[in-house]
């Protein structure tokens, strides 16, 4: 990935308190990076389809997804994303309060690419989205495409 | 059969007595090998008296082909061992079916010892034969089934010898001792303990005419079984008392029920503990929440010109009031769905008319643009509070999800079933998405955003909960934007 191309970035997060600590985590980290930010699942599908006033998106570098989502919730996102072979390959990061081995089963079974428990403390929150960033967009050989 | 007319009183006494005994008469001259049929013979037979002829080649035309040896070698030994003639064969009916007969004869030789004839009776054993087949038969069923049925049997005599006993029973000993079952009382193979158990309802039903029980007993191969024996006492045709013992085996249902007894005291303690930890929750938790409320309220007020100079400031203070509301909120309700549970009160009259009366005026009063409506409520026995919650629960999520274009209504209505009590409650809200509407039921389950609509997800399963506590059911119809009914049941 070229380091002059800007990592477009999908958060999919109801929690309006985790939205901005998220946001404030990738400024603080000095990220060259977009943050796009849809708060329920039904949206987040369509944003990913590009359908339903989300034609122009632009289908993102990597996926932050919550769970608890109202409405469609994050699982079911994360099935809808990991079977349209357009979207499969965008590496797809649980980012959730829970910690319940169900939901990670879960969700590996679903071939969520990682699986990270929201810290509750602020300065290890920002440690986690750095090394979020470091792993995806600096380590990690993704295809052209994804 | 008829009687000569010129007969003497002998003849007349041998007519008769050949009659009643019902036995036909032959004989085989051997010299001008002709046979000799009694009329009486023929009668067996079914055969006019004109109607055969004195000869072997008769019998042997209507001898049974399966009996062709038999009678031949019977008469072999007759005639040159001298052995009575005795067998037992089928003979073919005038009819055209056969008839089993036992003859007797002898051999008979003249004065000089010259072998001359052989005579003698002809007996219709048809129905004995038949009445032993049908004993094979019944002998035959009840082996079949005292070797293929799940329970072991025995019987026992007096001596507690095991005088009978089917497979099952014999195949609880070891293979080298299932031959000194039958004949033995086998007592030595059972431990003491069994033996005196076992030996005691023996005695009640010999005593007594029956006994049953529950045992546990180990057996001679060592297996552990826990029975349910039912011994009854019999006599034989000589007089002789027996017990016969049928034995179930209840193993696996007692594992069953021990297993299912475990588990219920275990969900009862984890139960009891739970609602032990809601309860701490609730004012363990409370206690640091009230906490960050009233010092964050003391920061903006002490700090406010400050902090709310940074456009960030503000935001961050308000997350933290806002979400130790959140949290206080979240609380309340878990406590509630948990003390649904735990809900000791008994079930009492309710007159749903004047509780849906109160419920109304609440939510009326709230808003002019609300208007709750029922029709004619009846008495109902149930829990109060949980009945309560759970119209209170979906009247207000009536008005809460209402549709901002127009009024808020809200109808009640109420169906007699059989053994239940049917409730409708209708809104003309925003309605739910049929994708998500098996989802409204579980706890937490949002269907919006918190800026939306606010709420902790828990109303509707406090709804389930309660409704389930009633032996009902609740459930919902809707369309996005058309409004929903919620259909509850609860028991009478």
């Amino acid at each position: 990935m070229s380091k002059i191309k800007l990592a477009e970035i999908l958060l999919i997060e109801d929690n309006e308190g985790d939205i901005i600590l998220t946001t404030e985590a990738f400024e603080e980290a000095k990220f060259r990076n977009i943050l796009n930010v849809v708060k329920d699942g039904d949206t987040a599908i369509d944003y990913l389809m590009k359908r339903n006033g989300y034609e122009n998106s632009i289908t993102p570098d990597i996926i932050l997804l919550d769970l608890n989502l109202p409405g469609t919730d994050g699982k079911e996102v994360l099935e809808t994303i990991k079977n349209s072979d357009g979207l499969k390959r965008i590496p797809t990061v649980i980012l959730t309060s829970s910690s319940a081995d169900k939901d990670i089963i879960d969700t590996y079974n679903l071939y969520a690419n990682c699986y990270i428990t929201k810290p509750i403390d602020s300065e290890k929150f920002l440690d986690v989205i750095k090394q979020i960033k470091n792993f995806w967009v600096d380590i990690v050989c993704l295809p052209n495409d994804a | 059969m008829k009687l000569p007319d010129n007969h003497s009183e002998e003849e007349e006494s041998f007519f008769y007595a050949v009659k009643g005994a019902n036995v036909g008469l032959w004989d085989w001259k051997l010299d001008a090998d002709t046979l000799y049929w009694s009329n009486s013979f023929k009668d067996i037979m079914g055969l006019k008296y004109d109607e055969i002829k004195p000869s072997l080649i008769e019998f042997a035309d209507r001898l049974h082909p399966d009996d062709n040896s038999a009678v031949t070698e019977a008469l072999d030994r007759c005639l040159n061992q001298g052995k009575i003639y005795d067998i037992e064969y089928r003979l073919k009916h005038a009819k055209g079916h056969y008839i089993w007969i036992h003859a007797k004869g002898t051999l008979f030789k003249d004065e000089h010892g010259k072998k001359t004839r052989i005579s003698g009776t002809v007996e219709d054993i048809s129905d004995k034969k038949k009445s032993q087949d049908e004993l094979k038969e019944s002998q035959e069923l009840i082996n079949l089934i005292n070797d293929n049925m799940p329970d072991a049997l025995f019987v026992k005599d007096e001596d507690l010898r095991i005088v009978r006993a089917n497979k099952l029973f014999i195949n609880m000993y070891p293979k080298d001792k299932q031959n000194k079952v039958i004949g033995y009382t086998t007592l030595e193979d059972y431990k003491e303990e069994d033996v005196i158990e076992f030996t005691k309802l023996d005695r009640i039903a010999f005593e007594y005419g029956s006994s049953e029980a529950q045992e546990k007993i180990t057996f001679p191969n060592g297996d552990v079984k826990t029975l349910f024996t039912k011994k009854v006492r019999f006599e034989d045709s000589k007089g002789e008392k027996f017990i016969l013992g049928l034995c179930r085996d209840i193993t696996n249902i007692k594992d069953i029920e021990k297993e299912r007894e475990e588990l219920i005291s275990k969900l009862t303690n984890s139960n009891a503990e739970l609602a032990n930890f809601a309860f701490i929750c609730s004012h363990d938790l409370q206690e640091p929440l009230r906490m960050i409320r009233s010092f964050s309220g003391k920061i903006k007020e002490k700090f406010g010109d400050v902090i709310e100079a940074d456009p960030n400031g503000k935001i961050y203070l308000k997350f933290i009031t806002d979400s130790a509301e959140n949290a206080q909120n979240l609380i309340t309700d878990i406590l509630s769905y948990s003390d649904i549970n735990n809900d000791l009160k008994p079930k009492e009259d309710i007159n749903l008319d004047s509780l849906l009366m109160t419920i109304k005026t609440n939510f009326e009063e709230q808003d002019d643009t609300i208007s709750v409506d029922y029709a004619e409520m009846p008495v109902i026995k149930a829990h109060k509070t949980q009945i309560f919650q759970i119209l209170n629960n979906i009247i207000g999520n009536g008005v809460k999800y209402r549709r901002s274009d127009q009024p808020s209504e809200i109808k009640i209505e109420v169906k007699n079933l059989y053994k239940h009590w049917q409730f409708k409650i209708s809104d003309n809200g925003i309605g739910i998405d049929k994708k998500h509407i098996d989802k409204i039921f579980k706890i937490f389950k949002r269907l919006h955003h918190k800026d939306q609509y606010k709420g902790t997800g828990i109303g509707l399963s406090i709804c389930k909960k309660a409704v389930e506590n009633h032996n009902g059911k609740i459930w919902v119809e809707s369309k996005l934007g058309q409004g929903s009914d919620f259909y509850f049941t609860i028991e009478k």
